[in-house]
C-alpha cells in the first residue's frame, strides 16, 4: 500500500542544518507503523481494502505526523535560528542607532566646531583690523598700455616718505617681474611718494595716500608699453613782411610736458631734459634754427630738430639763462613763454658752426627786460614718424613794440654793422 | 478515558513498556493497550512525539533493524530512562495512593 505517496512535500523545505538522515527515518518509521496495523487489521477482516481504509480512518493523516515529527526534532534548531536572527537584527538596530547617534554627535560636534572656528575668525578679524590702523600692506600693481594690458617687467618702483612727516623713515625699491604684482608689505598709514620708472627712463611721480583702517592699500599703474619715437620738427617762424629783411631772430626753448598715460602724466626724466628743456633755439628771418645749450656754446644750424614724440610740446624761455646774443622778451605773467628777439648781422646762413657763434658773438642785442613787454605760450603736438611743421605766431603788438625799439635804437647798440 | 488524564501518564507507560525489552512504536502502542486490558489506547499522534521527545532526553536510545523487508525504529530505554522511570513510578504510587485516600474517605 503507498501509505504516503508524497511525504517529503509535505514536509517543510530542506535547511542546510538538517540531519541527512532525517526525513527519510521519519517517513520510514511512519510507514512500518501503517504497515504494521495494516497487516493485523488484514488478519482480523480478511480484507485488504477493509484493513486499508481501517488503518486510515484509525491513524489520521500520515503527512500530518509526519510533519509534527520533523517540525519537534527541528524546533530547537529553529527557534536557535531564530534567536540569532533576531539577535543580529537587534545587534544591526543598535549598530544603526549607535552609528545614527554617532553621525549626530559629529554633526553637533562639526557645528560646534563650526561656531567655534567662525567665532575664533570673528576674532582674528577684529584684531587685524585693531592692527590695521597701525600697519597697512602696500601693494602696488603694474599695468602696460591700457588697463587690460600685460605687466611690464623692469620697471622700477619706489616708494619712500621723503617730506610726507611720516612717522619712520622708509624707502623701498622694487622692480616688476612677469606678474606686475609688488608688495611693499606693511607701511603706516600717511602720505608717501610713488615714483615709476620704465627701464628706458619714462618716469611717473605721483603722491599716495595709505590711509588706516585698511589691512591693503593697493594702487594699479598703467604704464607706458614702449619708449617714445623721435619725430623731426621744423619751425616755420611768421614774420612780418617788413621785418624778414631785418636781423632778427626768436629764440625759443620747447619743454616736452610729458605724455598722458592712465589719467597719470610721464615725463621723459633726464634723458628728455637733455634732449629739449636743456637747449634753447634761435630762429632768424630766414627759417635758419640754431640750437644752443645752457652752457652757451655748442650749436647746430638747421631748419630741423629731432624731438620725441610724448605729447605737447611748451616754448619755453623762462628762467634760463640767456645764450648770449640772445634776450628774452618778457616773463612776467606765464611761466611759458617762447619767443624772444635778436638782432644779428645779416649773413647768417653759413652752416658753419663756428660762423654761427661768431655771428652771434657780433649781435647787437635788443636789451632790457620788459622791452617787449608780453609773453606766449604756443602749444604743439608732436605727430611720429612725420616732419612736423609748428608754425610760430606771435600777436601783432610785439612785433609793433620791435619795430619801434628798432627804429629807437633800444638795445645798447647798433642794430647794423 | 479523558485523553487529559492519558496525557499526563504517556511517557510513564512508554518507559514500563521498554524497561523490559527494545521495542517499536506499533509494538509500544498495542502492548500498552494489551496490558491495560484495552483502557490505554495510545494514539500515533500522541505515541511518535512522545517517543522522539523521550529520546532527545536522552531517556531512549534508538535503532534501525531490517523486519519484514523494510527499515524497522527500536526504542531501548538507557540508564538515565530507567531511573526516570523509577522515579516517575514513585510519583505515580504517591499519586494514586493520594488519590485513593480521597475517594476512599469520601466513599466512608
Amino acid at each position: 500500500v503507498n501509505w504516503i505517496p508524497d511525504l517529503s512535500a509535505a514536509l517543510p523545505a530542506p535547511r542546510d542544518d538538517e540531519p541527512p538522515e532525517l526525513r527519510r527515518r521519519i517517513v520510514a518509521e511512519v510507514r512500518d507503523h501503517l504497515e504494521c496495523a495494516f497487516q493485523r487489521e488484514l488478519l482480523l477482516t480478511g480484507d485488504a481494502a477493509v484493513a486499508v481504509r481501517r488503518v486510515r480512518e484509525k491513524f489520521g493523516d500520515p503527512a500530518k505526523l509526519a510533519c509534527k515529527l520533523w517540525v519537534e526534532a527541528m524546533k530547537e534548531k529553529i527557534v536557535s535560528q531564530r534567536l540569532m536572527l533576531v539577535c543580529v537584527a537587534m545587534l544591526t538596530a543598535a549598530c544603526a542607532a549607535m552609528g545614527i547617534f554617532s553621525w549626530k554627535t559629529a554633526e553637533q560636534s562639526a557645528l560646534a566646531t563650526q561656531a567655534l572656528v567662525e567665532r575664533l575668525d570673528r576674532l582674528v578679524l577684529s584684531t587685524e583690523k585693531q592692527k590695521s590702523l597701525d600697519w597697512v600692506n602696500v601693494h602696488v600693481k603694474l599695468i602696460a598700455g591700457d588697463a587690460g594690458g600685460p605687466p611690464p617687467a623692469g620697471f622700477t618702483v619706489k616708494i619712500d616718505d621723503a617730506g610726507t612727516k611720516s612717522l619712520i623713515s622708509i624707502e623701498t625699491v622694487k622692480k616688476s617681474d612677469d606678474t606686475g604684482e609688488l608688495d611693499f608689505g606693511l607701511l603706516n598709514p600717511g602720505r608717501y611718494n610713488l615714483r615709476v620708472s620704465s627701464p628706458w627712463g619714462d618716469e611717473l611721480l605721483k603722491t599716495i595716500y595709505v590711509r588706516a583702517g585698511e589691512s591693503t592699500w593697493s594702487e594699479t599703474v598703467i604704464c607706458p608699453p614702449a619708449p617714445i619715437e623721435e619725430s623731426t620738427v621744423r619751425f616755420d617762424m611768421e614774420w612780418p613782411d617788413d621785418l624778414k629783411a631785418e636781423p632778427l631772430a626768436v629764440v625759443i626753448q620747447v619743454q616736452n610736458r610729458g605724455r598722458g598715460i592712465g589719467g597719470e602724466r610721464w615725463h621723459g626724466g633726464d634723458r628728455w631734459h637733455r634732449l629739449e628743456s636743456s637747449y634753447y633755439y634761435v630762429i632768424d628771418t630766414l627759417g635758419n634754427v640754431e640750437r644752443y645749450s645752457q652752457s652757451g656754446r655748442s650749436m647746430q644750424q638747421s631748419s630741423e630738430i629731432l624731438l620725441e614724440n610724448g605729447g605737447r610740446l611748451w616754448l619755453d624761455v623762462d628762467h634760463l639763462p640767456l645764450p648770449e646774443g640772445a634776450i628774452r622778451m618778457s616773463g612776467r605773467e606765464m611761466e611759458y613763454w617762447c619767443v624772444g628777439a635778436i638782432r644779428t648781422i645779416p649773413d647768417t646762413k653759413g652752416n658753419d658752426a663756428s660762423v654761427a657763434r661768431r655771428l652771434l658773438g657780433l649781435t647787437t642785442l635788443i636789451t632790457g627786460p620788459g622791452a617787449v613787454s608780453s609773453s606766449q605760450c604756443l602749444e604743439f603736438n608732436l605727430e611720429p614718424g612725420q616732419l612736423n611743421h609748428w608754425k610760430l605766431r606771435f600777436p601783432e603788438r610785439w612785433f609793433e613794440e620791435l619795430r619801434n625799439k628798432l627804429v629807437g635804437g633800444e638795445g645798447g647798440g647798433s642794430a647794423r654793422t | 478515558m479523558d485523553s487529559r488524564l492519558l496525557w499526563g501518564t504517556v511517557d510513564l507507560l512508554i518507559l514500563e513498556v521498554l524497561c523490559r525489552e527494545p521495542s517499536y512504536g506499533y509494538e509500544i502502542a498495542q502492548t500498552v493497550l494489551a496490558r491495560s486490558r484495552g483502557y490505554f489506547e495510545i494514539t500515533e499522534g500522541s505515541l511518535y512525539p512522545a517517543l522522539h521527545r523521550l529520546e532527545r532526553q536522552k531517556w531512549l536510545t534508538a535503532f534501525w533493524q531490517e523486519a519484514d523487508g523494510r527499515e524497522r525504529k527500536y526504542y531501548k530505554l538507557t540508564p538515565a530512562g530507567h531511573a526516570a522511570l523509577a522515579e516517575k513510578k514513585k510519583e505515580w504510587q504517591e499519586f494514586t495512593t493520594g488519590v485513593q485516600s480521597l475517594l476512599g474517605g469520601a466513599g466512608a
